[in-house]
């Protein structure tokens, strides 16, 4: 379930369910349980059928040199992330044998359907509070 | 304090917290210098909430302060590198101590438990050749490298703008 239909637009929601936040250039999936050897052009491949990436970032391990098992990419339309979603949920996308798990990376209070889960009451709060008490 | 823990990455129950501090008062006229980034998922929530802070007093740079709501995909990416790392089983009782000039500092609490790691900035891996616990301080460096890199990933994805797509 990573829409639903209200109204006739579609709300993407991520797999706990809370509302997707839609980031400066697009829309950020975040991809994980990648084989350390995949490339850029393994993701590119894969995904390319269903929509158009506008970035990458596949991060290595400072250590190993081989990536660290996660990406990030970057999609502007909505309606191309769903159709991923929906080929995802009836059959994983697979890189090297590595079942992927993909989702949206950043989520939202959405202020008009949801109530907000903050304890103060405030509904979203941009804020920096104060860092925890240091022992 | 130095017993050490196991996080669970599937659990949502308990509350998971993480710190990384970075800085210190290295030249009178810049003042203090820092970054600082953590990420807090409450029980039950169904994101985490990422924060990010840099100071540079360089050219009169101002503090720049960004915070954002991540899926728990993301999350579990993130417990699961520290998991990897196996910080949790290392202790900073025999590492350098902490300078005005120069701190970093790793702190992770889930639930109850809680672990904090103290130290100076560790420049390069060759600074530290010499140190008793140079295993463990590697371990700290590195986790530190691909978390930070995560978080500059996330950062700049979210709030950068592209100068121009090409198409």
């Amino acid at each position: 379930m990573n829409s639903i239909q209200i109204a006739g637009a579609s709300r993407p929601y991520t797999r706990e369910h809370a509302p997707v936040s839609k980031s400066v250039e697009g829309y950020i999936l975040i991809i994980t349980n990648l084989h350390p050897e995949t490339t850029e052009d393994n993701l590119y491949e894969i995904f390319e059928e269903y929509c158009k990436i506008s970035n990458i970032h596949l991060n290595n391990d400072k250590q190993t040199g081989f990536i660290k098992g996660y990406a990030f990419i970057e999609i502007v339309e909505l309606d191309e992330c769903i159709e991923l979603f929906k080929i995802h949920e009836t059959e994983p996308f697979e890189i090297f044998g590595n079942k992927l798990n993909i989702d949206y990376a950043f989520v939202t209070n959405d202020v008009n359907d949801r109530k907000s889960r903050s304890r103060n009451g405030n509904i979203d709060n941009n804020d920096r509070d104060l860092s925890p008490i240091r022992h | 304090m130095s017993n050490s823990f196991d996080i669970d990455p599937i659990e949502r129950n308990k509350e998971f917290y993480f710190r990384f501090y970075s800085g210190g008062f290295r030249d009178i006229e810049l003042g203090h210098e820092f970054l600082e980034f953590d990420i807090r998922h409450e029980p039950r929530e169904e994101f985490a909430i990422l924060r990010y802070a840099n100071q540079t007093n360089y050219r009169n740079e101002d503090l720049i302060k960004k915070e954002v709501k991540v899926s728990i995909l993301v999350l579990q990416e993130f417990i699961d590198i520290i998991r990897k790392s196996q910080i949790l089983l290392e202790s900073d009782r025999n590492w350098p101590k902490v300078t005005r000039e120069s701190k970093q500092e790793i702190e992770i609490r889930y639930g109850k438990n809680k672990k904090l790691f103290k130290t100076k900035t560790i420049v390069s891996l060759s600074s530290i050749r010499n140190e008793e616990e140079k295993e463990s301080l590697k371990i700290f460096y590195y986790l530190a490298q691909d978390l930070k890199t995560l978080v500059y990933s996330l950062i700049s994805l979210h709030f950068k703008i592209k100068p121009f797509r090409l198409q």
